[in-house]
């Protein structure tokens, strides 16, 4: 079955008007409007991703929807690193030292890690506020500011999980939080 | 439930090119930057796939433009910290603000006027844009406190990607004629109006590190050097390299060098190329009477090929073409100098352990592996480039190069020639006049 581009895009809208919609009490808001915005796209996108995680068969972990892309493990694992490192950053806060796990661990494993990511990540904003959304980090060999680092975590979240929808369809599974 | 299930059914589809990561590749973000008395005013278009991490609200897989106010204030409040701008090193803060989204048929980009009286005019609601398509329009306004200030900009949207994401921007001086630029994200700030000395340190510089890390130029170098047992000699040789890779250095910069795409691949396979002439003429047993005019025919060649590294940074020149351009080269004698200063006494130890013709033919012979393998692989590359149709205009141009090289050549033999004549007719004078004892 294969739709019109203009189908395809209005679905994929679909999912980012929920993000939306989740988002825009916070955007009234005057005062952090910048922090407030990363914890309530974390609250969202946390429950999707995980969810989303979990949905997938243990042994569909190592599934590609293509030859040159990833597995479902090495994105699990993708979502989890880029999360210690960007709210960790983001945050002020350390990143935990934490045993090296490889994406092709086990899926109680991999889901673990990412669940463990994401809390990390809830912990490190919960503090968070505007008065330093100018300052620069430093991501790897990235310098960028504060908002920006926002801005690409948020970004980023929103692709992962229109990639993890991708890799369930893929296996005939859809995500939970899209059955409710 | 069912028509939810069936919406992301159809994501398998909407995300069917997902890679690694679905990113946006090669975007690019247009600016304007006008200065005057007593403000700055930063325009600029961000195409919406950059800001994919703010929540504008979408219906029917179109931006709900009318219900956009609160996701277009949070997108301002966060670009505010994606452009930053400065004046004398102090950072610049915006004192108003307003953005909107636009669809992708919007052409008020043409002109400042149009683009920043389209960022301030609140959208249309019944304008249609598709889920990722279009832009979003912001117009900030800063407060300056000169506009002869040297002022510097850099964009931090989406530095993970680089050069895969770039600011274009137009700068219009108060009294000075508007410059282009193009900038990466995440690269250290830019000067739109820099100061004389900073533009000609900045080049001087950037000539250091070209030719210090421009491995092909020093091994031709090497081998320009490789047979030379006195410094004396190596004057003419080093001169002609010097003077022949600054005449198309500065022809390029003038535009007086072909422009199109084959011209650097070409360039490159040209580099080789002397590598491995003047390393094998160095095998076969080189006149070094005449190696001036192979450094000199070949530094042509390496000059257009500083040029090509040097193309994108002159937009950073302001408007000191000429100094800068200057300086770069300043730069380029100065690491070709600090090259020699280690290669030189390198060479001497090196004759101390080998006998000189078997060292010049071994180190020539490493040479010319390495250069043999370039001259392999920039030929696949100049074999893909779309060759151009000679017209008459080529040929003529063609034409007027060789006429100039020939020029060229011809003056620095016939100089050569006369200093060597004049120089003899001097030593003469001294042998008869008894001040010097006669040559046997």
């Amino acid at each position: 079955m294969t739709l019109p581009l203009n189908a395809r895009l209005r679905d994929l809208a679909r999912i980012f008007l929920l993000a939306g919609l989740g988002c825009v009490p916070v955007l009234a808001q005057e005062k952090n409007q910048v922090s407030n915005f990363v914890r309530v796209a974390l609250a969202e996108r946390s429950k999707e991703i995980l969810a989303a995680t979990v949905e997938m068969p243990a042994d569909k972990f190592n599934f590609k929807p293509s030859p040159e892309g990833m597995t479902f493990g090495q994105l699990t694992l993708h979502v989890a690193v880029g999360n210690y490192l960007y709210c960790s950053k983001i945050g002020g806060v350390a990143e935990p030292e934490l045993p090296k796990i490889n994406d092709t661990e086990p899926k109680d494993k991999l889901v673990e890690r990412v669940k463990a990511s994401f809390d990390f990540c809830t912990a490190a904003l919960a503090k968070l506020d505007d008065s330093n959304k100018s300052e620069t980090l430093v991501l790897g060999d990235t310098k960028t500011s504060r908002a920006m680092a926002i801005l690409t975590l948020t970004g980023t979240w929103n692709d992962h999980f229109a990639m993890q929808t991708t890799y369930l369809q893929a296996n005939g599974r859809v995500p939970p939080t899209a059955k409710n | 439930m069912r028509s939810m299930a069936a919406l992301f059914l159809t994501l398998v589809l909407a995300c069917s090119s997902v890679a690694a990561h679905d990113l946006p590749m090669n975007s690019i973000m247009n600016a304007f930057v006008k200065v005057e008395p007593r403000q700055m005013d930063l325009v600029v278009r961000v195409p919406l796939d950059l800001l994919r991490g703010v929540p504008f609200p979408v219906k029917d897989s179109q931006y709900d433009v009318g219900a956009s106010g609160p996701a277009a204030q949070l997108a301002l409040v966060l670009l505010e910290d994606g452009f930053v701008l400065s004046g004398d090193g102090v950072r610049l803060t915006p004192s108003s603000s307003s953005g909107r989204l636009s669809p992708p048929t919007d052409r008020s980009f043409e002109s400042y006027e149009s683009a920043a009286a389209l960022a301030d005019r609140p959208p249309d609601p019944p304008t249609r844009i598709f889920y990722d398509k279009g832009s979003f329009d912001v117009h900030f306004t800063y407060p300056i406190s000169s506009p002869r200030s040297v002022f510097k900009i850099q964009t931090q949207v989406a530095a993970d990607l680089g050069s895969g994401a770039m600011l274009t921007v137009r700068y219009l001086p108060v009294d000075d004629s508007s410059r282009a630029l193009i900038i990466n994200s995440g690269a250290e700030p830019a000067a739109l109006n820099p100061a004389w000395y900073h533009a000609a340190g900045g080049f001087i510089v950037l000539g250091i590190d070209h030719i210090l890390t421009g491995i092909d130029h020093l091994l031709f170098l090497f081998c320009l050097v490789i047979p030379f047992r006195r410094l004396r000699g190596l004057i003419s040789v080093i001169t002609a390299f010097t003077l022949a890779h600054s005449i198309t250095l500065f022809a390029s910069a003038f535009h007086l060098a072909p422009q199109g795409a084959w011209f650097p691949p070409f360039v490159e396979m040209a580099i080789a190329a002397s590598i491995v002439y003047t390393a094998i003429e160095n095998i076969v047993g080189a006149n070094l009477r005449r190696r001036w005019l192979v450094a000199g025919m070949f530094g042509l060649v390496h000059g257009f090929g500083f040029s090509n590294a040097l193309g994108q940074s002159l937009q950073f020149a302001g408007s000191h073409l000429l100094l800068s351009l200057l300086s770069f080269n300043i730069g380029i004698e100065i690491g070709q100098l600090a090259v020699l200063a280690i290669m030189l006494p390198g060479l001497v130890m090196f004759r101390r352990l080998v006998p000189e013709r078997t060292g010049i033919v071994i180190l020539s012979a490493v040479v010319t592996v390495i250069g043999s393998y370039w001259i392999v692989e920039r030929w696949q590359v100049l074999n893909q480039v779309q060759w151009p149709r000679l017209d008459p205009d080529d040929v003529v141009s063609a034409a007027r190069w060789a006429a100039v090289v020939l020029i060229v050549f011809a003056a620095a033999w016939m100089l050569s020639k006369w200093t060597a004549h004049k120089l003899h007719r001097r030593i003469k004078t001294l042998e008869s006049a008894g001040r010097v004892e006669r040559a046997p």
